[in-house]
């Protein structure tokens, strides 16, 4: 199965239509010009749908880059 | 299609689940304006479709911690009924209310007078009643979709505090396709005939080793999977969608299970084409699409065996052939989710819809009767009665269906809505004729249809149903016409014959009806004239 990094990596650049290479762990809303606030909340609802996993508003907030959206699904699919 | 989405909160991400709708977005919260300034909005004439897809919760407002009325509803009603009025040209969406499972009256909901639940429904049958009336407004009911997938998963708390954005990714993508199944449904664009497998698909086992009351079939348990499944397409067909079988067995033990079996629901007399025999199944299904004069992309293919299934497949790609599947407690709602809706779906079901079987099962009888005399004589003991009618508002749903579906016998193959149509019987300079047929073995309904443009004296559209061909009525509507257009003082009518990958048998109609052919184009398309004494 693919890692988590990758399925974000996929997911992040499927909804915002970005091509996967232009994507990196430290890719962010800050470094990538379609991630805005709608791109944002696009992605939160993709992830959620995808993992299974409620965001609550902090982690909404919270998650605005690659890396930061893997820690939150990886700790998310340890503790089910 | 091009389509406007007006909301009272975000619903941006919705956009990505459309499949043939081109959905655009209105600024946030502009509803009101949008249906109501439409003379000052330019972007009106950018799109056909206009989906106003409101959050019930907004909406009511106070109302859901009060229990009244809630005015805010039935403000935007009137804005949504004045826009449907000024642009009956556009297709117009719009969602019911289904307010949240838990309210502040709690159990006393369910009785109250002044409950939600009261409050819900009246707000609901208003806009249903819009819909009745206005025939360019769709209703698209949020409930099946709550009750099927629960509040838990649609509603999304976190983002709608956040950012006005009420519904999951779920709840977005079952929301896209109920929409686009809906507006497919209203535009008849549906399949037309249902083609079933025989053992093992409308009851468990094989009747020709188990015998005819040996089956799976009964009134619990496993039978009972199948038996409820034959319940729900004998339900189908009376929505209109044509049943026939193909099956390699022997007749004999097919009539048996027919006639004896007590569990059956569905009985021969159901199907308007049977084909049972040890041809191959597509060798049958091409057999059956002639018998019924209906193209094999208007036919969903049941079947319970992979190896048939993957020879009709790449047989007959046109057929839609479903997996089928694999729990027989699963068939049921497999049905309805995977095969109704997606492909039989409809939204309103007209007169013709209803007898649609007794009619293509008139027609077998009426084609044995032809087989066994010579065609003048056929003609002539059919004993035919046809009827017109001009510009009949009551008609508008069936002269749409009838644009929209006719395929063969078409000669310009223009696909119109309920709102054009209404708009040209409404029209000093069109008239919409409507052909009813009738002869000895039963009435067909209407079966041809022709729309008349007076300012250009010209034949916009003419098209029979594919069922009458060979009855010598075509001429009869031509004559119509005719009068129609010298009541009016012109002297000439012009056609045109556009031609299309299936309208071949309309290609001479013009001709066989004294009409001269003035010039033809490169791409098939013919100009005729005919000049009126």
């Amino acid at each position: 199965m693919r890692s988590i990094h990758d399925q974000i990596l996929d997911l992040v650049s499927e909804v915002l239509k970005v091509e996967r290479g232009r994507l990196a762990e430290d890719s962010s809303s800050e470094t990538v010009k379609a991630w805005d606030s709608l791109g944002h909340l696009n992605i939160c609802l993709a992830v959620s749908e995808k993992f299974g996993m409620e965001m609550d508003m902090d982690q909404i907030e919270n998650s605005t880059s690659v890396s930061k959206l893997v820690t939150l699904v990886s700790t998310h699919m340890k503790s089910r | 299609m091009k389509a406007r989405l007006i909301s009272n909160v975000t619903l941006d991400p919705i956009t990505r689940h459309f499949v043939s709708l081109e959905v655009n977005c209105a600024p946030f919260d502009r509803y009101f304006y949008e249906l109501t300034c439409t003379q000052t909005a330019s972007s009106v004439s950018d799109y056909q479709v206009l989906l106003s897809i409101l959050e019930p919760r907004v909406l009511f407002g106070d109302s859901l911690y009060t229990g009244a009325a809630p005015s805010r509803w039935f403000e935007y009603l009137k804005a949504l009924e004045q826009f449907c009025r000024a642009h009956p040209s556009k297709l117009v969406v719009a969602n019911t209310i289904c307010l949240p499972a838990l309210r502040y009256l709690n159990y006393s909901d369910v009785v109250s007078s002044s409950s939600l639940r009261a409050r819900e429904l009246e707000a609901n049958q208003t806009l249903c009643a819009l819909s009745n009336q206005y025939s360019n407004l769709i209703v698209v009911d949020l409930e099946p979709l709550f009750r099927k997938f629960g509040e838990d998963r649609l509603l999304a708390p976190a983002l709608w505090y956040l950012a006005r954005i009420p519904f999951s990714e779920c709840m977005f993508r079952e929301l896209a396709k109920s929409i686009e199944q809906a507006i497919a449904a209203y535009l008849n664009q549906s399949r037309k005939v249902l083609v079933l497998d025989l053992d093992n698909t409308l009851w468990g086992g094989i009747v020709g080793e188990d015998g005819p009351r040996g089956v799976v079939l009964s009134e619990d348990g496993r039978g009972r999977c199948y038996r409820d499944f034959q319940r729900l397409i004998k339900a189908t067909k009376q929505t209109g969608v044509i049943l026939a079988i193909c099956s390699k067995n022997n007749w004999e033990d097919v009539k048996e299970i027919f006639e004896r079996n007590d569990m059956m629901i569905l009985n021969l007399e159901d199907f308007s084409a049977i084909e049972v025999n040890w041809d191959s199944k597509p060798q049958n299904l091409v057999k059956i699409a002639g018998d019924l004069n209906l193209g094999l992309d208007s036919f969903v293919f049941i079947d319970d065996n992979p190896v048939e299934r993957a020879s009709v497949t790449s047989a007959l790609p046109d057929i839609f052939v479903p997996d089928f599947p694999s729990k027989v407690e699963a068939l049921p709602t497999w049905f309805l989710e995977n095969i109704v809706y997606p492909h039989f779906a409809r939204y309103r079901i007209t007169e013709e819809d209803l007898h649609k079987a007794e009619q293509y099962a008139a027609n077998r009888t009426r084609n044995q009767v032809a087989t066994n005399l010579n065609p003048a004589d056929f003609l002539r003991s059919l004993n035919i009665r046809l009827r017109f009618e001009v510009d009949p508002l009551d008609r508008v749903s069936r002269a749409a269906q009838m644009t929209q579906k006719t395929n063969q016998l078409n000669v310009t193959t223009r696909r119109y809505s309920e709102a054009d149509i209404r708009r040209f019987m409404e029209s000093r300079n069109h008239s919409v004729v409507l052909l009813d047929y009738e002869d000895r073995f039963g009435k067909e309904g209407i079966v041809g249809l022709a729309i008349l443009d007076y300012s250009k004296g010209e034949i916009d559209s003419l098209l029979f149903s594919c069922r009458v061909i060979g009855r010598g009525v075509e001429a009869q509507l031509l004559t119509k016409v005719e009068s129609l257009f010298r009541s009016r003082g012109l002297s000439k009518i012009g056609a045109t014959f556009i031609s299309t990958s299936k309208n071949a048998p309309a290609k001479k109609l013009f001709s066989e009806n004294n009409f001269t052919l003035v010039s033809a184009s490169g791409h098939g398309t013919e100009i005729y004239q005919k000049e009126l004494k």
